[in-house]
């Protein structure tokens, strides 16, 4: 899986002025995979994101994107990458297609793409108005179309969401997903949004002062496991919290509080607690796991420093 | 390789598509007539040959022009960064090194370009106003032809504008910051005179490798030489500007590719 790897990180050192801002990181993303780098401010997920789209030199390790090195071969390797680096920031004496002329040019993409990609993020209706008169979810789906028309196998989004509406933000998240699903691109997207990842990203890193302190699988789809969403926890809601610990005496029952009891407890075993509790002559209002969000695992690994 | 020169079109766009372009393009036009109709209803028709008026025109065209270039030249550079476009315009197949190539180039075609719209309309307002004449006389006593003569000034003060916009060029390229690019090369353009008397008092063999005294070409076209008290040949002097030209540029080079895009 690795040698398919479309982004590779390797040691990857960021030194400035003495202080090291990124210290030996190494991931792989792979092909069509939507990979979450998530941290809180001051972590160096921009910096990492800007050595990868070559704005900052490395001061050790490498990069790799689909297989080339951005430090010996940056034109082959960085011409497979489309990328939003924190506000999609356009020329803005310029109309909407001006600017896509603009970057088109340089990545050698055709008029008719551009006139597609237009389409796709659907700003047809104002793409000859200058970019001075649109609003920010217009701007950032500018960016969208400029990062995404010559067809990059990676894309790598830098705060993405800053910014957004409610719906920019979902509109956006369905059209990540979709890409990746559908042209098999890879994404690499940073964000300090917790609850935005956790519903746009197959994996994510969570790294805090330069490190890499974990990276984990948040779909259960992808046959890893999900280890996020710890099953474990089961929250019964009943009208004698007392009695229903009293009742599952031998069962692991855990603590009770007020309107509830908490077991530990699997699949089946949820339904023998049930079974138990009804014979009892307890009524059952509720069954519900306990999840632990990301963020409250992402506060729990980051510790006090968290506050993201 | 794609081709280079999509990365000039890239910049043209950037210089034509800005209504501030235009405007400045309006005053070179307007500063010839108005110095024509002045000089006009000051001493009538017969007064001068109408080389001597555009001659008057193209040294107030020159100062201008060239601030403009500059204005120009740093808006390239420092104008990405401030703008933030700068985060677009890197991660792009390209080297460094060959987009400020290419802004370059498309700071030395924007100066002929006002150059040539200069010496077309100097020369139409003066010969509307006075007249044309194919004698050299208002111009110079040893001048055969006065369109060599004026086609000669405008070569060369076309040198001295780069010298001056690549210096504009590297300070932007340094600082990020025009205003402080744009404020300098302005004081390299208007300080030279100040400083070549300066420099003169000094009477010793280097004060003609000075910059300062190579920024005003014309007076070779006369016989004479911009360097006090020493007598310097016109090849000396653009190489001379040459010599900074290169180290100007070396510096943006360096700078330019070199640096962390962290804004």
């Amino acid at each position: 899986m690795s040698s398919a790897a479309i982004v590779r990180l390797h040691d990857l050192t960021k030194r400035i002025g003495g202080k090291t801002i990124i210290d030996r990181i190494s991931l792989d993303v792979n092909p069509g995979e939507v990979f979450g780098f998530l941290g809180p401010n001051g972590s160096g997920k921009t910096t990492t994101i800007r050595m990868i789209v070559g704005l900052m030199s490395l001061s050790g390790g490498d990069i790799h994107i689909g297989g080339n090195s951005v430090r010996t071969s940056f034109s082959k390797a960085v011409s497979q990458v489309g990328a939003i680096v924190e506000n999609p920031e356009m020329y803005k004496f310029l109309t909407g297609y001006q600017n896509l002329v603009h970057f088109a040019r340089m990545s050698g993409v055709s008029r008719e793409r551009i006139d597609e990609v237009v389409e796709l993020v659907g700003l047809t209706e104002r793409i000859h108005d200058k970019v001075r008169s649109y609003s920010l979810g217009m701007r950032q789906r500018l960016g969208v179309a400029q990062a995404v028309m010559h067809r990059p196998r990676l894309l790598v989004l830098d705060e993405p969401t800053n910014g957004l509406d409610p719906a920019g933000i979902r509109e956006l998240r369905d059209y990540l997903r979709k890409l990746a699903r559908e042209e098999g691109t890879s994404v690499f997207v940073s964000s300090h949004l917790l609850s935005e990842m956790e519903l746009m990203c197959d994996r994510v890193a969570i790294l805090q002062k330069g490190k890499i302190i974990d990276i984990r699988s948040l779909r259960q789809e992808n046959g890893e496991g999900s280890d996020v969403r710890v099953a474990g926890e089961v929250l019964f809601e009943v009208d004698r919290p007392d009695a229903a610990l009293a009742a599952l005496e031998g069962l692991g029952a855990g603590r009770a509080f007020e309107g509830g009891v908490t077991v530990s407890a699997d699949r089946e075993t949820t339904a023998a607690v049930n079974r138990k509790l009804v014979k009892a002559g307890i009524e059952v209002y509720g069954i519900r796991m306990k999840t632990k969000s990301l963020e409250d695992q992402f506060l729990e690994v980051t510790g006090s420093d968290g506050h993201a | 390789m794609r081709n280079f020169w999509n990365l000039v079109q890239n910049e043209n766009m950037k210089i034509y598509r800005r209504l501030a372009t235009w405007i400045m393009l309006g005053i070179v036009v307007i500063i010839p007539l108005g110095i024509s109709l002045l000089l006009y209803a000051v001493s009538g028709s017969a007064a001068d040959s109408n080389w001597a008026i555009m001659m008057i025109s193209s040294q107030f065209l020159y100062f201008l022009i060239t601030i403009f270039t500059v204005v120009k030249a740093s808006e390239a550079v420092a104008g990405e960064f401030t703008w933030g476009t700068i985060k677009l315009l890197l991660i792009r197949p390209w080297r460094r090194s060959t987009i400020l190539l290419s802004k370059y180039v498309s700071m030395i075609l924007f100066a002929l370009f006002f150059l040539a719209v200069g010496f077309a309309a100097s020369f139409l307002m003066s010969v509307v106003f006075f007249g044309y004449t194919s004698s050299a006389a208002g111009l110079s006593q040893t001048a055969s032809s006065p369109w060599a003569y004026m086609l000669a000034l405008y070569g060369l003060q076309f040198v001295s504008l780069i010298a001056v916009a690549t210096f504009g060029f590297m300070m932007s390229s340094a600082f990020r910051s025009s205003g402080l690019a744009i404020g300098l090369s302005i004081f390299l353009l208007l300080s030279g005179q100040l400083l070549a008397g300066l420099f003169a008092l000094a009477d010793k063999a280097w004060v003609k490798y000075v910059v300062f005294l190579h920024l005003d070409l014309t007076p070779y076209l006369n016989g004479g030489s911009p360097v006090p008290n020493q007598e310097t040949t016109l090849g000396f002097s653009i190489a001379i500007l040459a010599a900074y030209v290169i180290v100007f540029n070396a510096v943006s080079w360096t700078v330019f590719c070199k640096r962390d895009v962290a804004a």
